[in-house]
């Protein structure tokens, strides 16, 4: 994944949680365990993620831990962090 | 939970209902072997880019085609949701004691098994699959009384939004006969089932709220708020744009969910899920 993917997740859920200070979220912020972001919004940030990819997800990836947190979700649908 | 004696007094009527309209689902419908290519599936004004420059831009096959995607969303959805219920059911039909209520509960169970029987052939037979659910359930803790709340109230605001459709497709003659006694059907015992779980909200609500304080109520109402949003956005599905042909499944998702004329839409089509939430004292934004 680039640093592009990475800052288009950070974006979409500070827009998403507009009263979440952007110093309070880092890459292994617990967003779901937290309640950042609730089970509700996901199937926004499945459909955010799949308008990246151009394509539909895998749905053997949709599992709650690939929504951990902005790593977790870089691991999962962008190739990681480093990739 | 607990029935009181209303509850009670409507399982019974209801009971008696579905007892009269009890239909054998492998007979009551036929199934051609293919679709007439010529006819509605979906009443146009209910396709999801209706009233917007996308729907304009398309010529009448391709809006018929666009139109039997939107059914296969349609039924896939409801399999979806149908599916969460009857699990919820299933695992409720015993906590209580009363014996019409739990008869009531057999039968809403075998109804929604019923539909997802006819969603399920009809997508299955002539699309060859189901459109795939992006919904994702997460493990919460919930306090005394409030997860039978939100359970019936989710199943409450997803049947609303459902037959609103269904009431309107179910007598519109330009649709598919298939299609249209499909959405009848389904319309026939969604009524009961409406009737049923304003009742059971109603009664878990002022159970719930006599014990939580102020807080917890907004966030339930905020809860049902973001549970009908989520709702809606199903009907937006990028899944039947691509498989309709258009080149941008997800920008076109987007500008369809954003127009004015879909929002009209979504507007008009809740309105008498509104009005029940607000006499129900769970729209949000309601004082406590």
């Amino acid at each position: 994944m680039s640093a592009a993917d990475r800052d288009a997740v950070r974006a979409w859920i500070l827009k998403t949680v507009p009263k979440l200070e952007p110093a309070q979220l880092t890459d292994d912020t617990k967003i779901l365990k937290d309640r950042v972001i609730t089970s509700l919004q996901i199937m926004d940030l499945i459909l955010f993620i799949e308008a990246r990819r151009k394509g539909s997800i895998d749905r053997t990836r949709m599992k709650p831990e690939s929504f951990q947190s902005i790593r977790s979700i870089c691991e999962a649908f962008f190739g990681g962090l480093d990739g | 939970m607990n029935v009181n004696r209303d509850l009670h007094a409507l399982s019974q009527k209801l009971n008696r209902a579905s007892e009269r309209g009890f239909n054998n689902p492998y007979t009551s419908i036929q199934w051609p072997e293919a679709l007439d290519p010529q006819a509605w599936q979906f009443a146009p004004e209910f396709v999801s880019l209706h009233g917007t420059p996308l729907w304009d831009a398309l010529d009448e096959p391709a809006r018929r085609r666009l139109a039997f995607h939107e059914a296969c969303n349609f039924f896939s959805l409801n399999i979806h949701g149908e599916q969460e219920l009857i699990a919820g059911l299933a695992r409720r039909a015993y906590q209580q004691g009363d014996r019409e209520l739990i008869a009531y509960l057999h039968h809403f169970l075998d109804e929604e098994n019923k539909h997802m029987l006819w969603f399920g052939e009809y997508c299955m037979r002539y699309l060859g699959r189901i459109y795939p659910d992006r919904k994702l359930a997460f493990p919460r803790e919930f306090a005394a009384g409030e997860e039978d709340l939100l359970f019936f109230a989710k199943v409450m605001v997803f049947e609303f939004i459902v037959d609103a459709y269904n009431l309107s497709m179910g007598r519109d003659e330009r649709l598919d006969p298939l299609a249209r006694q499909i959405h009848w059907q389904h319309h026939v015992d969604e009524a009961r089932h409406l009737a049923f779980g304003a009742s059971m909200v109603a009664k878990l609500k002022d159970t719930f709220f006599s014990q939580c304080d102020a807080q917890k109520q907004c966030e339930i109402r905020d809860y049902l708020h973001a549970y009908t949003e989520a709702t809606w956005r199903e009907y937006y599905n990028p899944d039947v744009y691509k498989d309709a042909g258009f080149e941008d499944p997800y920008g076109t998702m987007d500008a369809a969910w954003q127009h004015p004329a879909t929002r009209a839409f979504r507007a008009r089509i809740a309105e008498r899920l509104d009005a029940t939430l607000a006499e129900l004292g769970l729209a949000a934004a309601e004082p406590a």
